[in-house]
């Protein structure tokens, strides 16, 4: 739902820009104001827009997307050593996988998560940041980026690489430095991770996600393997099934997960694991039992031969 | 740096009780008496009005040379330590109860007023101080560089000074020498107009100062420097309201302590944390599930009987015709009718990291911890604020703030502006302060 929202407010700022011509202004003042309220161009640069294009309101608009370009990469130059620990983790799914009603429910699982950091809080809160975050992730998650040799259905994919990602007529780079240019911090894209599922195996695969307030982000990979293959159409099953997931990404994230069913270092407490935990984010009768207890009962109850989080990633905005 | 200091917790000593007195004092003093404050005090004398401002702005619009700027221009009248960019920059993570804070502070004062003047690097540094108390902001300076204007995140900082309570601020556009042109300085100031009013502040009215904070720093260009500073800091003396003394408040002490004494009635004991009692007034008794008036027949101090107590003192309070089984520890006794006792509110929380003490787990909604004010232990059921897109799906992890509703077993005196902390099992998992009433 939030992210619907988000890509919504994104949206009108979009058709915002293709309104630009028909809006009836007079004087250089008023002009300048326009030329701001479309583009959130620094004043003296809407000014300069259109003394140069001699007052034609169109040509300033031109020209500052032009400027826009110059500019910002001199402004992202100047700001680059400046330090981003604040930010917005985003995450997109486009294939849900198996039965999903997210991509083509095919049995592909296809989603990214990615890691976009700016100075202040106060920029990450605001809809230009989270709508670069969203669009990132999407970019990501669509890109033709395979894994070569690797077991692992997370790949971690080389930021340099993918700001020279092109998107319609740009790149993700200077996506970034378009919003530099206009909100003046440093942003910059930290990290960006692809899951994909993994070929042959005789497992199902799904992916389950969720999001805490753009600070904490979890992807869960859920391998299943059903006595028949016409489970997946059956409406009873999926809904529960859903429910489940959700409850089990908001599970990854809420805790401070860092294993499956063992600790990832010997030292880590016992919560760290995701077997182990208190299943809280399934609620009802069942938050006080264990999660790997849940998971074993579900699959009882549906008649699976296995149900396993097969692997996850769990990220939170300006730690490792 | 900091300085934690406990607001006066002599024991309160009774004349007529003194068997009783080692009690009152061992009881467990709630944390809510701390006050962080820096430390140049000396210099300063208190007998102006204090109030909290806080500059809020884009990280290269000025803040800190504005900031450099005021304590420069008032030093030379004596208001203020001249406190440079840098020292000024530090901006150092303080701790207070617990919870870990950025921001600096620098203090200056003009004929009128003595300012603490906040500046922290983030909404949630600021989120935080309001919620803890540390550095409360009862008005602020927005900063804007003239060849910028607003900028998208121009309305997140308005946003926060709404979260934070501030009715009124004052907006410096800085670095006008870089424009030369009077009409675009027009056009930030409407612009900047709009702007206030779309978020309700008064958009018509708030000062609005063009300057030059380098110019003021480096004394050059008096007319955009030094002047505009001092414009400045006269429209925050005319324009911001002082927030209320605690003097000058209703009368009100949370009760520590419940005594019966023979031969002399009920005394309910505490400290006083706001107005004056006065021998002989009528008083109320609220909270608990247990509200009733009565009559305050003798004030003790320090085994004295007085005819009048003020905030910060500890008062014994001899109650008229009240059995001790009517008051208990947690109510409050106030002036009538100036506070209402509640059930539920909607506050603004923050949940402690493990770090810092509090939990290492979410919780969902519906979570029932202990919620303390004052000297009151009471159970809460906490949800997440009426409105919130779903609630039942979301959950409060540590580091967060979250705004919620708080609904109480037994009702209690609170009212805007009230602070409490969450506890479960003897850990403090949150803190928070009330925003709304509800019932």
């Amino acid at each position: 739902m939030l992210k619907f929202s988000k890509q919504a407010q994104c949206g009108r700022r979009l058709a915002l820009h293709r309104l630009y011509s028909s809006v009836p202004a007079t004087s250089r003042v008023q002009l300048v104001g326009e030329l701001r309220k479309l583009s959130n161009a620094p004043i003296i640069k809407a000014r300069q827009a259109l003394d140069e294009s001699n007052g034609d309101f169109d040509a300033a608009v031109r020209w500052l997307e032009e400027d826009m370009r110059k500019s910002g990469a001199a402004k992202a130059e100047k700001v680059k050593g400046r330090a981003t620990s604040e930010g917005l983790i985003s995450i997109s799914v486009l294939e849900g996988g198996m039965g999903s009603r997210i991509g083509s429910g095919s049995g592909l699982v296809r989603a990214s998560i990615i890691e976009l950091n700016c100075e202040s809080d106060f920029v990450s809160r605001t809809d230009e940041f989270a709508c670069l975050a969203n669009e990132i992730s999407g970019i990501v998650a669509r890109s033709q980026t395979q894994q070569h040799g690797s077991f692992s259905p997370f790949t971690s994919l080389s930021v340099e690489n993918l700001l020279q990602l092109s998107h319609k007529t740009s790149t993700v780079g200077s996506l970034i430095t378009d919003l530099i240019a206009r909100i003046g911090e440093n942003i910059s894209l930290r990290r960006a991770m692809l899951l994909t599922s993994p070929s042959n195996s005789n497992s199902a695969y799904r992916v389950a996600s969720y999001l805490h307030q753009g600070r904490v982000g979890a992807l869960d990979l859920i391998s299943l393997r059903p006595s028949q293959s016409s489970l997946f159409k059956d409406d009873t099953f999926i809904g529960d099934l859903e429910k489940l997931e959700r409850g089990l990404a908001k599970q990854t994230a809420g805790f401070m997960t860092l294993g499956i069913n063992e600790k990832r270092d010997p030292e880590d407490e016992l919560e760290t694991v995701l077997y182990e935990q208190p299943f809280m984010m399934l609620g009802g009768e069942n938050a006080s039992v264990t999660v790997g207890k849940v998971l074993d009962q579900w699959q009882e109850k549906w008649s699976l031969k296995e149900f396993v989080v097969s692997d996850f990633t769990r990220w939170e905005v300006g730690k490792d | 740096m900091l300085r934690v200091a406990v607001c006066r917790a002599a024991p309160a000593v009774f004349a007529s009780s003194s068997i009783l007195s080692p009690f009152s004092i061992s009881r467990a003093v709630l944390p809510i008496n701390f006050v962080a404050r820096r430390g140049y005090a000396e210099i300063f004398s208190r007998t102006k009005p204090h109030m909290n401002i806080g500059t809020i702005g884009h990280v290269d619009h000025g803040k800190t040379t504005l900031t450099a700027a005021i304590t420069k221009v008032l030093a030379e009248t004596g208001g203020a330590i001249f406190t440079d960019y840098a020292q000024i920059d530090k901006a150092p993570e303080e701790k207070a109860r617990g919870i870990t804070i950025n921001s600096s502070h620098v203090e200056y004062e003009t004929d009128s007023r003595h300012y603490g003047h906040i500046d922290c690097p983030g909404h949630a540094d600021y989120i935080k101080n309001m919620i803890t108390g540390a550095a409360q902001m009862d008005g602020a300076i927005i900063v804007v560089s003239a060849t910028d204007g607003q900028m998208p995140q121009t309305r997140e900082h308005l946003l926060l000074a709404r979260q934070v309570g501030i009715k009124k601020l004052v907006v410096f556009i800085n670095k006008v020498d870089m424009i030369n042109d009077p009409e675009m300085l027009e056009l930030v100031d409407m612009e900047i107009r709009d702007l206030l009013s779309t978020y309700n502040f008064d958009g018509e009215n708030t000062p609005i100062i063009m300057g030059s904070a380098l110019a003021a720093l480096d004394g050059r260009d008096k007319e955009i420097g030094v002047d505009k500073i001092l414009e400045l800091v006269k429209a925050c003396d005319a324009w911001l309201d002082l927030p209320a003394r605690d003097l000058e408040k209703p009368f009100l002490m949370p009760i520590e302590d419940v005594f019966s004494i023979s031969g002399r009635g009920t005394v309910a004991t505490g400290r006083v944390e706001r107005g004056t009692a006065l021998k002989g007034k009528e008083v109320e008794i609220l909270g608990l599930g247990n509200s009733f008036k009565t009559t305050l027949t003798g004030i003790e101090m320090f085994h004295k009987e007085l005819e009048r107590a003020e905030a910060g003192d500890n008062m014994g309070a001899l109650l008229r015709s009240t059995r001790r089984e009517q008051v208990r520890r947690g109510q409050v006794l106030i002036e009538p009718g100036s506070m209402k006792a509640v059930k539920k509110f909607r506050s603004q929380v923050y949940v402690l990291t493990k770090d810092e003490g509090g939990r290492y787990t979410p919780f969902m909604q519906g979570y029932r911890p202990q919620l303390y004010l004052r000297t009151a232990d009471v159970t809460v059921t906490l949800n997440f604020a009426e409105g919130t897109p779903d609630a039942e799906e979301k959950m409060a992890m540590p580091g967060d703030n979250v705004e919620l509703d708080c609904e109480l077993i037994f009702d209690l005196a609170v009212e805007v502006g009230s602070r409490f902390t969450l506890r479960e099992a003897n850990r403090t998992i949150g803190t928070g302060v009330v925003t709304k009433i509800l019932e």
